[in-house]
């Protein structure tokens, strides 16, 4: 049992791929067990056979993971495995009988027993949608070794929801557009986006909100195309997107320079001053600062390292952080204390070298 | 008129693996088994179709029968062979029943 949960996971440490608009890749797979209720209609007992099933599988194919029972993992960590993406919200709230498993790296988790039986997921840091959702598929095979996964033969791979049958797998970007949000583009180039083959959700997806410069991108279907068509339709539309944004920056910069400036090194005064702070407004703030790095504007504060603090500043994060937990009023003074800590350390780091 | 009784849910036909009736399935996006989709496939065609727009799926398909077989075998006879390394024993009994149902069933 060689990794730690704990530990930062994979697309939040490395910084093997910086990208100026894509924060982090991420791909999703959904498979079930041949003849067995999905999760939903599973009891007790039988949630039990199948973690036991899976668990075995796990255990003799891929023995340096770490396999953790969510209903024996606390509330508050469990929050914090939601907010570093590693889990789904469903499984946060819905404990009982289901299993998270990490890979030694922190590139994979699996969740098990969630709303399908098996949940693959894969998190990479930058803009990594080429073929990199081949590796999620060799996990997979591995696992197939032991389970014979629910399949028919016009539907393809069986899945709870409808709409995850055929490919099960969800392709998936976080895109950071500031520019385009800062101009008022933002809402209706996500209303009016032309291919109607992929969707938009919040940082913390399904139901989560869009109304700051953080979303996601994701392929809308997963049948009647094979995986590469699926990962290539997501693909165009994050360049397309991409594109976009950096265009917003370059005329934000040559046309409205003095203004933009003075939103990021104002957001970045806050950040350094503020007593206190809300999870919106320091979202915004950091946002902001984010751009003036990408831009080269503010050198000292490297894009992951905010990246990592935007992670940090959520509730749970501030919670493990203080080792109590905080109401609203508390977390929103730790916030603020945090933040103020880390560009402080930022900028100590810069003048020290 | 016989009120009630043609509407009645449990007049729909229900899935034998899960218990879903068909009128939950209904304006509903979610089933409760691999088997739904054998007892209701022009209704859960319907359905993919609304939100997929399309109803057969291309590509990946799992392992062919003989190769599942090979490919299982082998990771039970690894994993006997680690079991019995380690001694334990009741982990060898349950991968030798595994080993003998597995050929029986396709051997």
């Amino acid at each position: 049992m060689g990794s730690n949960p704990l530990q930062q996971p994979y697309w939040l440490r490395s910084d093997d791929a910086p990208h100026d608009v894509v924060l982090s890749t991420r791909y999703r797979l959904a498979r079930n067990l041949h003849g067995v209720p999905f999760p939903s209609r599973a009891d007790a007992a039988l949630r039990e056979v199948i973690l036991d099933r899976v668990g075995r599988a796990f255990r003799y194919e891929l023995p340096h993971w770490r396999l953790v029972r969510a209903d024996q993992v606390s509330p508050l960590m469990r929050e914090v495995f939601f907010e570093k993406h590693l889990i789904s919200s469903q499984l946060k709230d819905h404990p009982d009988g289901s299993m998270i498993c990490f890979s030694p790296e922190g590139r994979f988790s699996v969740m098990v027993n969630e709303e399908d039986h098996l949940r693959f997921q894969f998190l990479l840091p930058g803009f990594q949608l080429r073929d990199s959702w081949r590796e999620l598929l060799e996990v997979e095979s591995r696992i197939e070794r032991w389970v014979d996964f629910a399949f028919h033969e016009q539907f393809g791979y069986l899945t709870s929801c409808l709409t995850n049958v055929g490919t099960g797998l969800r392709a998936s970007v976080m895109l950071h557009l500031p520019a385009l949000s800062w101009t008022g583009s933002l809402p209706s180039t996500i209303n009016l986006w032309p291919d109607q083959a992929v969707e938009f959700r919040g940082l913390f997806g399904e139901g989560s909100s869009m109304n700051e410069s953080f979303l996601q991108l994701s392929n809308k279907t997963t049948l009647g195309a094979d995986l590469e068509t699926f990962n290539h339709r997501v693909l165009q539309s994050a360049e397309k997107l991409i594109m976009m944004e950096r265009r917003s920056r370059e005329q934000l910069l040559s046309r409205h320079r003095l203004q933009l400036e003075d939103t990021i090194f104002r957001a970045l005064a806050t950040l350094g001053a503020a007593r206190i702070m809300t999870s919106s407004e320091a979202t915004a703030h950091l946002s902001m600062v984010r751009l003036g790095a990408c831009l080269g504007l503010l050198n000292q504060f490297p894009p992951m390292t905010l990246l990592r603090l935007l992670v940090g500043i959520r509730p749970a994060h501030l919670q493990l952080e203080a080792q109590r937990p905080l109401d609203p009023d508390e977390r929103d003074e730790w916030r603020a204390t945090y933040i103020r800590s880390q560009i402080e350390h930022l900028v100590e780091d810069k003048s020290d070298g | 008129m016989q009120f009630g009784l043609q509407h009645s849910p449990y007049s729909y036909p229900r899935c034998p693996g899960c218990g879903l009736h068909e009128a939950e399935l209904r304006g509903s996006t979610h089933v409760g088994c691999p088997l739904c989709y054998e007892t209701f496939p022009e209704l859960i065609g319907t359905i993919v179709w609304e939100h997929q727009r399309s109803a057969v799926h291309h590509g990946r398909v799992p392992y062919s029968p003989e190769v599942r077989f090979h490919i299982r075998r082998e990771a039970y006879l690894n994993a006997l062979e680690k079991a019995r390394l380690d001694n334990q024993q009741e982990e060898v009994k349950f991968l030798t029943d595994l080993l003998q149902l597995l050929d029986s069933h396709y051997g």
